[in-house]
């Protein structure tokens, strides 16, 4: 009987948990995003596999996600590459406890410079208030000199509301997904 | 200059009571083509739906890439604006037939975006023959007077000839190019991705069959245009290639071009050969 009881209490705890993943109310829980270029959406995934196919399925050149920490929004990803293969911009946005913007990872890496630039970026208030960068060299990872690129970065977003899928950040949140996979027209 | 019954197509003359060009087509043969063997022949005997807009080699019109390009109805040709004008349209694209030199000024201003509506796609270069993957994956360095810089600087058999005839016209014009990159083995390619989260983006390039050529267009030490660029990009686009200054938004990659339209990628199986000959 006893044993019943446990099994019971584990698969409650499972579904539970299950849940929770579904609804992106759980801790840890992230969902995966990309750019349908072709058809003009954005796309969301709560499954990573699913995710990868798609992106293979229309060749998405720019990615991201979102996580959350007990509800809230905690971090938002967005990279963007090039068709040509020349670079690739990855971006992870960090939220405070109020879900306002408040810091920027940039990495900015880029083939034929063979450089690879790491900026940290301040967000306070809606606005950019401070930025560092470091140059590697993208084979060994060794500090090397400024340079100048002739990359055109994409802008950067200092409010959750300025993201292309930010409708999708809280459709995720609030579990309103039919199933693992949502597409909400894009910009 | 054309003389009764033949005419000048840029690079030959086309005698058109006979079909054919007076001289052999300066473009490469095709293995798997037995009429392409015809160095004499007008786009390899199917004029419906090749066209051969500077005698050097064809291209497809119909049923390829370039026929839903212009939405007035042209169609894109390598080298179609003549000698140091570039590539242009066919008839009913005129108005995206423009010089290299003033597209790279286009790009950098609201007049990209617009070109891109207007001609439904920047200008593009041709599709490589071998669209299909290759059973192998040569890779030849160019040859000329060139120098090389952080690359593996082989390409393809179909590249290297237009890489070769590129870097020969700016030698001529006492220019020497540094190669930034060419081929890329799929580890290589991978460097660009920095991403520890994992949110892996589309990552497939013309780079990594030998198709595409990054060049010292931009002086990333003084941070200004290379001053031979307009020649350099003049001399690759008319061999075909397509020049990623004309890529537009974050896209736009002047230091890049492929012999490929943008908006294409090779397929993984050709991409797969390549990585299982080069590792």
């Amino acid at each position: 009987m006893r044993i019943v009881r446990i099994s019971l209490a584990s698969i409650v705890l499972i579904m539970l948990g299950y849940a929770q993943e579904q609804t992106g109310k759980g801790a840890g829980s992230r969902i995966y995003i990309l750019e349908d270029e072709q058809h003009h959406q954005w796309c969301g995934y709560r499954i990573k596999a699913d995710f990868d196919q798609g992106v293979a399925s229309v060749l998405a050149r720019r990615v991201g996600g979102a996580d959350y920490v007990d509800g809230r929004v905690s971090a938002v990803y967005l990279v963007t590459s090039t068709e040509t293969g020349d670079w690739e911009i990855y971006d992870r946005y960090t939220l405070d406890g109020s879900e306002r913007l408040q810091g920027l990872q940039r990495t900015i890496s880029v083939i034929p410079e063979n450089t690879r630039e790491e900026q940290v970026i301040t967000i306070k208030d809606g606005k950019v208030v401070n930025t560092q960068s470091t140059y590697r060299d993208l084979d060994t990872g060794k500090i090397t000199s400024k340079f100048s690129s002739w990359l055109k970065p994409p802008p950067l977003f200092t409010t959750v509301k300025s993201f292309p899928f930010v409708d999708l950040i809280e459709s995720g949140r609030r579990g309103t997904w039919g199933n693992d996979r949502m597409c909400v027209a894009g910009h | 200059m054309s003389l009764p019954g033949i005419d000048y197509a840029d690079q030959r003359y086309y005698a058109s009571s006979y079909g054919r060009f007076n001289s052999v087509d300066s473009g490469r043969a095709h293995a798997d083509d037995p009429v392409s063997w015809n160095r004499y022949s007008y786009t390899g005997g199917d004029p419906v739906n090749r066209v051969d807009p500077n005698g050097t080699d064809w291209v497809i019109v119909n049923g390829g890439w370039c026929s839903t390009l212009d939405p007035s109805g042209g169609c894109y040709a390598p080298g179609y604006g003549g000698p140091g004008l570039g590539n242009g349209f066919l008839p009913g694209g005129s108005a995206c037939n423009i010089s290299p030199d003033i597209a790279m000024a286009m790009t950098s201003t609201s007049m990209g975006p617009m070109m891109e509506q207007v001609c439904g796609g920047m200008p593009t270069g041709n599709v490589p023959e071998h669209w299909a993957p290759p059973e192998l994956c040569p890779l030849i360095a160019p040859v000329g007077n060139y120098n090389v810089s952080n690359a593996d600087a082989e390409f393809a058999p179909d590249m290297v000839v237009k890489v070769d005839a590129a870097i020969a016209l700016l030698n001529q014009e006492g220019i020497t190019v540094t190669i930034l990159s060419g081929y890329r083995n799929p580890a290589r390619q991978a460097a660009v991705a920095q991403d520890p989260n994992n949110f892996k983006a589309a990552l497939v390039s013309w780079h990594e069959v030998g198709e595409a050529i990054d060049l010292n267009i931009y002086s990333k030490k003084t941070g200004t245009w290379n001053p031979n660029a307009a020649q350099i990009i003049d001399a690759f686009m008319n061999e075909g290639l397509t020049w990623g200054g004309y890529f537009s938004g974050t896209g736009w990659d002047p230091v890049h071009f492929q012999n490929a339209p943008g908006g294409t990628a090779p397929s993984a199986a050709w991409v797969a050969a390549c990585a299982a000959e080069h590792p």
